[in-house]
């Protein structure tokens, strides 16, 4: 189970509001963090790593206090056992594929563990390679696999797809599901793409403006409820009464827009 | 007189060694401290500009200024002078080590500014993934940034070399012109110059500037093949 009450002034270029946030999260949950460009998914996301201080609030992870500001309790981020898969990768340069990993195990490397989860992803055969020889695909690979080799409480991914081709992005994906399942682990992901979360996700959290709009099934999330109007054929209004809609018939147009491909018998 | 040519050079260039190899251990641990990310300490936070201005401060002084003051410092009849005089047998007037300390203080923005520079311009990720993967500050300094600006480090040392093979005024106002000890080619230069000895002070502008430029080639030529690798 995890607890999240934080609260955190976050300033903005133009604009300032409060990250006013108050979440539980069973185990083994996929949850994706969704809203419009700053509205505060990767401030919350880095308030969970523990790159960002929360100005109050409490944080627990499975009975382990994280934060709380009551009791003056900020645990760092080296200490929190999590894996952060940034935008960027933030592969380390200067090391190898295989050297990346092994500086995330430490000096008590399995060799084999190493072997095991680069063929998971494919990239056994670039391991001694740098990551400025890597494409955009292979790089992300290799940066999920640094994330979870120590085995992390938690997996935290910010928009980890964003730059990538939407093939290679949806092979990744499927990896990074089964992984999710094999380690049994708690995943939050920054995302934009309804699809991707339909796909990967059990939750879905809607932030706005640092405030939390909607927080549960994806499908609950994005109001797909029943009588809800969201195609048209042949210029008559369609209204879709308890339809189930599967990410593969998502379609998103835009940040905030997205519509569902559906098939109607006549 | 071809003895003191030779001797004047191998004071010009232990300075430079050794000036180059103090500030490399400083200039490194004073960026690893101003490079801190300071978020809990907010006392650090109002002294950062004022130790970042003291480490730049060399750059716009003139030499004599910061000369004036470590004689005055360092005096042996001042506090610290005389305790170190006492102590380690140092004095700063025309030795050796004194031109060494003068020449430090002097060329430390010519190291720090660069790596500390190069520090700030690595993506704020690189050390976050560092500190996610469990490892602390000073191992994400020494593991993955400093590898990271490895160039950046190697370029700062030639220049600090260079500019304390070219040093003057800070090492005549400290040190003098003393043969063998703390005599260096541009104030030999100097010296020989205002003899009308010009062969002399072209014998010695010309090794300066032959040895300055092999140096930096190489330094250069090495650097460039380590950032294809």
């Amino acid at each position: 189970m995890i607890k999240i009450s934080v609260t955190k002034h976050y300033t903005q270029k133009l604009r300032n509001f409060i990250l006013d946030v108050d979440l539980e999260l069973d185990k083994h949950d996929f949850t994706a963090i969704y809203g419009p460009s700053g509205s505060g998914k990767t401030t919350l996301l880095r308030i969970i790593a523990g790159l960002t201080t929360p100005d109050k609030g409490f944080i627990s992870v499975k009975g382990d206090v994280w934060f709380d500001s009551k009791r003056n309790i900020n645990i760092p981020i080296q200490k929190r056992n999590i894996g952060f898969v940034f935008q960027d990768y933030a592969l380390f340069p200067n090391m190898t594929v295989k050297e990346n990993i092994k500086y995330a195990i430490g000096k008590n490397y399995d060799e084999k563990l190493i072997d095991y989860f680069l063929d998971m992803v494919n990239l056994k055969n670039l391991k001694n390679s740098y990551p400025d020889n890597l494409s955009g695909g292979q790089k992300q690979r290799v940066a999920i696999v640094r994330a979870i080799v120590r085995k992390p409480k938690i997996l935290l991914l910010d928009e980890p797809f964003s730059a990538l081709d939407k093939n290679i992005g949806e092979k990744i994906q499927d990896e990074l599901l089964q992984i999710h399942k094999l380690l049994k682990l708690k995943t939050f992901i920054v995302s934009h793409d309804v699809r991707q979360i339909f796909k990967l996700c059990n939750k879905c959290i809607i932030i706005d403006e640092g405030k939390i709009k909607s927080h549960g099934k994806p499908s609950e999330t994005f109001n797909l409820e029943p009588s809800k109007l969201i195609a048209t054929d042949d210029n008559k209004k369609i209204f879709l009464e308890n339809t189930i809609i599967s990410h593969d018939n998502l379609e998103q147009i835009d940040e905030n827009t997205f519509i569902a491909r559906i098939v109607i018998k006549k | 007189m071809e003895s003191e040519f030779i001797s004047t050079l191998t004071v010009t260039f232990k300075l430079a060694f050794y000036t180059t190899s103090i500030l490399l251990v400083i200039g490194l641990i004073i960026v690893y401290i101003l490079s801190n990310d300071c978020q809990e300490n907010k006392t650090f936070k109002k002294l950062k500009p004022l130790i970042e201005t003291l480490v730049t401060l060399p750059i716009v002084l003139p030499p004599s200024v910061i000369g004036f003051y470590l004689l005055i410092i360092f005096s042996p009849r001042s506090k610290l002078g005389k305790l170190l005089n006492e102590t380690f047998d140092f004095s700063l007037a025309f030795t050796f080590e004194g031109i060494v300390l003068a020449s430090v203080f002097f060329s430390l923005p010519f190291m720090i500014n660069p790596i500390y520079n190069a520090i700030n311009l690595l993506p704020a990720s690189l050390k976050e993934a560092s500190y996610s993967l469990g490892k602390s500050r000073l191992t994400t300094f020494l593991k993955v940034q400093i590898p990271c600006i490895k160039n950046n480090i190697i370029s700062a040392s030639a220049i600090t070399f260079a500019h304390t093979i070219g040093e003057f005024g800070i090492v005549l106002m400290v040190g003098g012109n003393i043969p063998n000890e703390t005599k260096v080619a541009s104030i030999a230069i100097y010296d020989e110059f205002e003899s009308l000895n010009f062969t002399m002070a072209h014998k010695y502008s010309i090794t300066l500037f032959l040895l300055s430029f092999a140096l930096l080639l190489t330094i250069y030529f090495i650097n460039r093949r380590i950032s294809r690798i």
